[in-house]
């Protein structure tokens, strides 16, 4: 028997994380024990100001720690994924998978 | 014809971290490379020259020097987006873990072996070549724990500051059906740095084509 797709799954999606930005600071994070702010900016192509506005929002959630030292006398900002955020990406991936999996493919030909 | 997922330009980017965080410790195989050319100049050197001060002396300073550059490399010249620390994973730190075990036993029976033998190669234990010796025995683990991840490392990285205890003491590794395995480690080492290196130069031109392909996000 066919299941019928539940479009409550679609709303289960974290919204926190399914924000394209900080979707791809978590996804950059996700590669690294620990990441330096410049890194994730140059490889996001985020502004500093939405990629600390997007960390704030993260960090508050838990999802990430940010730890502010210097390294000389320049201020060093190293950003981490906490295990609260590894978690809930991996749970974000298998929900979005799931609602991927029951989108039809338009130009199939079954009925 | 297999679709693309959404979350696969995700995990490239996750993936291209990974591989970024990985070179740079490695300084993109560069110190492999240098760790490989210094244990097989450090042991042909040892086995074929006479132990004058000056080689003895140079073979305590190759294993510093090593390290050094190996950590001016990742920090200064292979960084050059930003600092990123590498993600061990439970397999890798539990052979790092069995290493620094390892070390650390052989590191104190040598130790206590010495200082309970009173120190072989002097008259007395605080013999300046003794104290040398038992100094670079002790910081093994120590050594193992900071830099040496990987079991061609380690095999190297132990071997350069076992060869420069032994010429505190006076003496050099020789030619041997046990030594053999240092030359040849060393090699491999080479090898597998030259590998990463091709690898490394490769994510670099990927990361700047990302970089310039991507728009300016929100």
């Amino acid at each position: 028997m066919t299941q019928l797709p539940d479009p409550r799954s679609l709303l289960q999606l974290d919204r926190l994380i399914h924000e394209p930005a900080r979707l791809l600071i978590l996804s950059i994070l996700a590669g690294a024990e620990s990441a330096e702010f410049a890194f994730v900016e140059h490889l996001s192509g985020l502004s500093k100001g939405n990629l600390s506005s997007h960390l704030s929002k993260l960090e508050a959630a838990g999802l990430v720690a940010i730890d502010k030292s210097f390294r000389g006398k320049r201020p060093l900002t190293t950003l981490q994924l906490t295990p609260a955020g590894r978690q809930g990406l991996a749970q974000y991936r298998k929900q979005l998978a799931a609602v991927v999996a029951g989108i039809p493919d338009p130009h199939s030909t079954d009925s | 014809m297999p679709q693309p997922s959404v979350s696969d330009p995700y995990s490239r980017i996750q993936a291209v971290t990974r591989e970024y965080s990985r070179y740079s410790r490695s300084a993109g195989g560069l110190s492999a490379i240098a760790g490989g050319i210094a244990c097989l100049a450090s042991f042909l050197a040892g086995a074929l020259l006479p132990a004058t001060i000056e080689l003895r002396a140079t073979l305590i300073a190759v294993p510093v020097l090593w390290l050094v550059a190996k950590q001016w490399l990742a920090h200064r010249y292979y960084q050059r987006f930003g600092q990123v620390e590498e993600q061990i994973t439970a397999t890798e730190r539990n052979f790092q873990r069995l290493f620094i075990a390892f070390t650390a036993l052989i590191s104190a029976l040598i130790v206590g072996f010495v200082l309970t033998r009173m120190a072989p190669m002097g008259r007395l234990p605080w013999d300046l070549r003794a104290i040398g010796y038992l100094m670079v025995v002790a910081l093994l683990p120590l050594i193992v724990w900071r830099w040496l991840r990987t079991p061609l490392e380690f095999i190297v990285g132990v071997f350069l500051l076992c060869q420069a205890a032994v010429a505190f003491a006076g003496q050099t590794y020789a030619f041997g059906p046990t030594t053999v395995v240092f030359p040849l480690a060393a090699i491999a080492l080479v090898v597998v740095g030259w590998r990463d290196h091709r690898r490394f130069i490769r994510l670099q031109t990927e990361m700047r084509a990302l970089v310039a392909a991507r728009k300016p996000m929100p």
